[in-house]
């Protein structure tokens, strides 16, 4: 190991680690802050800053050694699944939020799909059929292969995939809203009811991708 | 990394945290001193070991913010609690039973 410096050190193990390591990025920052505190700890003890770093980097060990270890630990399953963490108080609110505005705009979705499929008449209207269907069928994709792959996804696999579903049919949500407010002259049930689904799909994009992103951070 | 510790090491780094130990550099002190310096590990070795017993639910974690930095603490779960009991008394019983073979000490 030629690492003396904090930075060498985290440069080195950095590099060692696979950048697919579940919680590399805390690896990381729990690392950094070993060597910190052990270095102001050997400061405070009468070494020059720039020996107190060499002797903590010199302490810590060979970062390729501890690279290896954590390796073997995620490969015998005991590495930490970072896609886990669990929810706070203000994460479960914004999950069974998002669940509900996702139900009532599948439940609208659908609905207006058979509606679109089945009344001849609506072709008048100014939302577009073809983005009802669009609409349903980006749902039913998602919730589709959401049951098809549940055995292979754990909560944060599921959750990823609901958020960047939810965020495809964000701009089809807007579009039903714009259609409506072009106007404040909707000229049929059939666009209020677009309107009020694209605003249930906006909520429920917004809140699976901040779900999704807090999700990120506590794991990293 | 060679462990020094007996293959105990997940065991001593419980009784650490327990003993109030919340991060990783507190660890690897608490069982330098505690051991009066028998554990002089890698200091690193200790990171793999906790991130372990968390997997396993016998220690949680999280961020704190203080001094400045962002550091991550652990503390140990009722799992952990109950493992360290366990732990404990096979140690003793172990020990006892080296000490009747081979004389105690």
């Amino acid at each position: 190991m030629s690492a003396t410096t904090i930075a060498a050190l985290l440069a080195e193990l950095g590099r060692e680690l696979s950048p697919d390591l579940p919680g590399r990025a805390r690896i990381l920052a729990e690392v950094e802050d070993h060597l910190v505190q052990s270095s102001e700890r050997l400061t405070r003890d009468g070494l020059t800053r720039s020996a107190a770093e060499a002797e903590a980097v010199a302490r810590f060990g060979n970062p390729s050694d501890l690279a290896a270890v954590f390796a073997n630990v995620a490969a015998a399953g005991g590495g930490l699944d970072m896609s886990e963490p669990p929810l706070t108080g203000w994460q479960s609110l914004a999950s069974l939020a998002a669940l509900a505005a996702g139900a009532v705009a599948a439940v609208g979705l659908a609905t207006l799909a058979l509606w679109a499929l089945l009344d001849p008449d609506l072709t008048e209207g100014r939302l577009p059929r073809a983005l009802a269907l669009l609409a349903a069928a980006i749902l039913a994709v998602v919730v589709g292969g959401m049951l098809i792959m549940r055995r292979r996804l754990d909560v944060g696999g599921r959750l990823q995939i609901s958020a960047l579903g939810s965020l495809a049919l964000v701009p089809i949500g807007a579009a039903g809203v714009l259609a409506t407010l072009q106007i404040g002259q909707a000229t049929s049930d059939y666009e209020w009811y677009g309107a009020a689904i694209g605003l249930a799909l906006i909520a429920q994009g917004g809140l699976a991708a901040w779900l999704l992103q807090a999700r990120r951070r506590a794991a990293n | 990394m060679t462990d020094t510790t007996g293959g105990q090491l997940e065991l001593l780094v419980l009784a650490a945290v327990d003993a109030g130990a919340s991060h990783g550099y507190a660890v690897i002190e608490a069982l330098r001193a505690r051991s009066g310096g028998a554990f002089d590990l890698p200091e690193g070795t200790v990171y793999p070991a906790l991130h372990r017993l968390e997997a396993k639910d016998l220690l949680a974690s999280h961020w704190a913010d203080g001094s400045g930095r962002r550091r991550r603490v652990y503390q140990l779960t009722s799992s952990g609690r109950r493992a360290l009991r366990e732990g404990r008394r096979d140690w003793r019983a172990f020990a006892r039973a080296v000490a009747s073979v081979v004389g105690a000490p």
